[in-house]
């Protein structure tokens, strides 16, 4: 199944990004070209991906994932996840990551969180 | 028990061929999507390791071998002729600590590990076995 990738600037250097499909050894660089250029061309601090139309990920789509979370930390920015269906959070769940990843069920826990990250830059 | 056996060239672009092999040895058992979903992601993890580690920069072959006992018993053996890799033997990755600071790697061996529910490896002469099985 191939994997398409959609993209939506909620604010400036914040993005969700919506992968559709299968995140495997296939097809994990549309994921991973997609990423790179809103780092490099939208200045990506924060990205969300709604993980809600992902049915299958492999090490490879896992990889994208991990990589893109240590290089926005490294920034000063983050990645959060959102949406995840039982099989995908099973498999973070396998190799431990769970736990470092900020995962969100809903938009408005997102925006919530957003919201709180603004403040904290506006005030410090 | 009837045996199913496909040879094909050890590259990721031979991943469909693998799964619908695997597929169609597994009838008339229906497994469950979970089952399913987990056999598919160790094949393809399988797969990976054979063209990167046992093949590294060059092209080979696999070979696969399908059974089905009346159990509900199907096991997978694939074989390479590449360079000796023993997976069981790959460290795991360091799953402790926050992830930004870990390895990246070794994860999918990782979860080939606890995805089936039997794993064996053994090197004959010029070839490396590993036999996964799952209950269906």
């Amino acid at each position: 199944m191939p994997l398409t990738v959609t993209s939506m600037e909620k604010q400036p250097g914040v993005f969700v990004v919506s992968p559709y499909g299968s995140l495997d050894t296939n097809t994990h660089t549309v994921l991973e070209r997609k990423i790179d250029f809103l780092a490099r061309e939208g200045a990506a601090k924060v990205i969300t991906l709604d993980m809600g139309g992902v049915d299958y990920i492999s090490s490879m789509g896992v990889r994208v994932v991990l990589k893109t979370k240590k290089e926005l930390s490294r920034r000063g920015g983050a990645l959060v996840m959102m949406n995840l269906k039982p099989q995908i959070k099973r498999v973070f769940e396998i190799i431990n990551a769970l736990p470092t990843l900020q995962i969100f069920s809903s938009l408005q826990e997102l925006d919530d969180y957003l919201t709180e990250m603004q403040r904290q830059v506006v005030h410090g | 028990m009837a045996i199913h056996s496909l040879e094909l060239p050890a590259t990721l672009s031979s991943l469909t061929t693998l799964e619908n092999f695997v597929r169609q040895a597994m009838e008339p058992a229906v497994p469950s999507p979970d089952v399913f979903r987990d056999i598919r992601l160790v094949l393809e993890e399988l797969l990976v390791n054979i063209v990167f580690y046992a093949y590294p920069g060059e092209g080979g072959k696999v070979r696969v071998e399908c059974s089905l006992d009346p159990g509900g018993k199907l096991c997978i053996r694939l074989r390479d002729w590449g360079i000796p890799f023993n997976p069981l033997e790959y460290p795991p990755p360091r799953l402790e600590g926050d992830m930004a600071e870990r390895e990246i790697g070794g994860l999918g061996i990782h979860l080939v590990k606890q995805l089936a529910h039997e794993i064996r490896y053994f090197r004959q002469e010029d070839s490396n076995v590993l036999t996964v099985c799952f209950q269906l």
